[in-house]
């Protein structure tokens, strides 16, 4: 069953004064099936969030159709089984966390007694029950998506669409935000998360699309792309004129020069045998990283306006 | 915890009810002391109950009609709210529609400042039944022509705030209201002998709501006096019904 269909999405905003129009999505495709992760990456004014807005009929498109659990956006059936977070979300500031858990509940007419329940679930999942009476308003950026998240959760719905999630988000909260969409991800839920950072979504998405000027310009399944780049390293050592045996169960050289060797290993842990006998021949190794693959360029570079490679040195293992 | 709910947390939460209070005891102040001078002269027989009766119901209708306004001013960023990228966001991405939710949140607004004007205006009211210069069904009367009078200036306020997205379009609008049909009431004296003239003006001003002769009105219903017409409060009515009608409908087409 498809969960999100948009077909033909296309939505230009008409310039004020002397702005020109902008072609914010430009005949957009999408179809996400039930259970599926899809990860949107690209830049700031790709049309990531307008193409979001669209579902939940909070941006009108000029063209197209979309159908959310089968239902148009206009119509309210469409989002009852729906959670969204918003870019930078505003929630009504003058409320507790727990309070708007139980507007959220309220506006999704659940059972009052079970909605006590997952609220106390809930703000304990995302670890927001330590400020039961800190109004929004005064909230850190962290505290406000993870209650964004809590509230996007709050109706158990089978379809997730959050829209940069860990933006702002420093390197305590992302992880936690992560472990707990990871946690959802595990329920067999259908996701839609957009972010500018590759990093944010790989880790989740079975299926990526990559997003320039409201446009949908290549879709990328993930599995495909792991089992890739699992296999590929490239080693920079002190050769001279040694060579290292590989046997066939492991892998194959593919190149190999007098500093540095590139190998294709049967599974990512067999990179251990390969060090071993490098190291018995006693050559020092000064760097291995995982090559990228020929899918993985073709990624970086659509997105390249805004998402650069990772630097080299992250990816390196130190030996 | 439902629209409603939220919308008087908010009310709370912005003090508007301490704002109110301050100006409520200066009015009772205000008010008592006027009124001091006055039972003073009944006293001594310089002047009638009746004339004092007339007085209380001028001062009491200054009063509500002061508190209408303050209570329409304090709307505005509300209605600006509502038709502004952020908060509306996250209501139009539960199951419900934008319809509903308008109107949810108008009449959500509407009763929370209309029961807070209603307890504010009692203290008024309960100081002069107190003094015994008025009764019950007098302040009855001023209250709740001023209701309606607030309905009229939040619809104003909701689509100048629709409209333009703008908080001092909104208090220029107010302004520009309250003067143009103050300055309307007399145009019988200027258009004396042109028609055409006499015909523009009587448009404009029936266009225009019509809240300071709604007051006046109310003066004359609590004083047992006869309405000579009830064209003001009809047209204001018919008004706010199409301020309202628009406003939603401007919601709904609404890019967020």
């Amino acid at each position: 069953m498809v969960t999100v269909e948009a077909y033909g999405i296309t939505k230009v905003f008409s310039g004020k004064k002397h702005k020109k129009a902008v072609v914010a999505l430009d005949a957009v495709d999408l179809a996400v099936p039930q259970g599926e992760v899809y990860g949107l990456l690209g830049d700031n004014g790709a049309g990531k969030s307008t193409l979001f807005k669209t579902f939940f009929g909070l941006v009108k498109p000029d063209s197209g159709e979309i159908f959310i659990n089968g239902h148009i956006p206009s119509s309210a059936f469409s989002r009852s089984n729906v959670g969204y977070l918003p870019q930078n979300p505003k929630f009504p500031g003058h409320l507790t966390a727990r309070q708007l858990l139980l507007l959220t509940g309220y506006l999704y007419d659940m059972n009052d007694r079970d909605l006590r329940e997952r609220i106390d679930g809930l703000l304990k999942t995302v670890g927001l029950h330590h400020w039961p009476t800190l109004k929004i308003k005064k909230f850190s950026k962290g505290l406000t998506q993870k209650v964004g998240l809590a509230q996007a959760l709050i109706s158990d719905p089978d379809l997730l669409i959050l829209d940069e999630p860990f933006e702002g988000l420093d390197d305590k909260d992302k992880p936690e935000l992560m472990k707990v969409i990871d946690k959802v991800r595990s329920e067999s839920k259908t996701i839609l998360i957009s972010s500018p950072f590759r990093s944010d979504v790989e880790s989740l998405a079975d299926r990526i699309g990559i997003m320039k000027k409201g446009r949908i310009v290549q879709t990328i399944e993930m599995n495909v792309l792991r089992e890739e780049e699992k296999c590929m390293f490239e080693i920079e050592a002190g050769m001279g004129g040694k060579v290292v045996d590989i046997p066939a169960e492991i892998g194959i050289k593919l190149r190999v020069s007098t500093t540095n060797m590139v190998v294709e290993l049967v599974d990512e842990e067999k990179i251990n045998y390969v060090i071993d006998q490098i190291r018995k021949m006693g050559i020092s190794i000064r760097s291995i990283k995982p090559l990228k693959t020929k899918l993985e360029q073709s990624l970086y570079r659509n997105i390249k306006t805004t998402v650069e490679p990772e630097p080299e040195s992250n990816s390196e293992v130190a030996v | 915890m439902g629209i409603f709910k939220e919308t008087l947390l908010e009310f709370f939460d912005r003090k508007q009810h301490l704002a109110g209070m301050v100006v409520t005891v200066l009015g009772l102040l205000l008010i008592y002391l006027g009124l001091s001078k006055r039972l003073d002269l009944v006293d001594n027989n310089l002047d009638t109950a009746a004339n004092v009766t007339v007085f209380a119901i001028g001062a009491l209708q200054t009063f509500v009609s002061l508190m209408v306004l303050l209570a329409a001013v304090s709307t505005i960023f509300l209605f600006t709210k509502l038709s502004r990228k952020g908060q509306v966001e996250y209501y139009l991405s539960k199951p419900i529609t934008r319809g509903s939710f308008f109107l949810s949140k108008l009449f959500s607004i509407y009763f929370i400042y209309a029961i807070a004007l209603t307890a504010l205006c009692s203290m008024v009211g309960i100081e002069l039944i107190g003094l015994g210069v008025i009764s019950l069904a007098q302040f009855g009367y001023v209250l709740s022509v001023n209701l309606i009078s607030f309905g009229i200036w939040m619809s104003v306020m909701l689509f100048v705030g629709m409209l333009t997205k703008s908080v001092t379009y909104c208090f220029a609008s107010l302004a520009a209201v309250w003067v143009g049909q103050l300055v309307l009431t007399g145009r019988e004296s200027w258009s004396a002998g042109e028609q055409f003239g006499r015909y523009l003006l009587d448009t404009i001003y029936y266009i225009l709501p019509n809240t300071s002769e709604m007051g006046q009105m109310a003066q004359l219903l609590a004083t047992g006096q006869a309405v000579s017409s009830w064209l003001p409060v009809m047209t204001s009515v018919v008004l706010l019904l199409l301020l309202i009608y628009t406003s939603k409908s401007r919601f709904q087409r609404l890019d967020f």
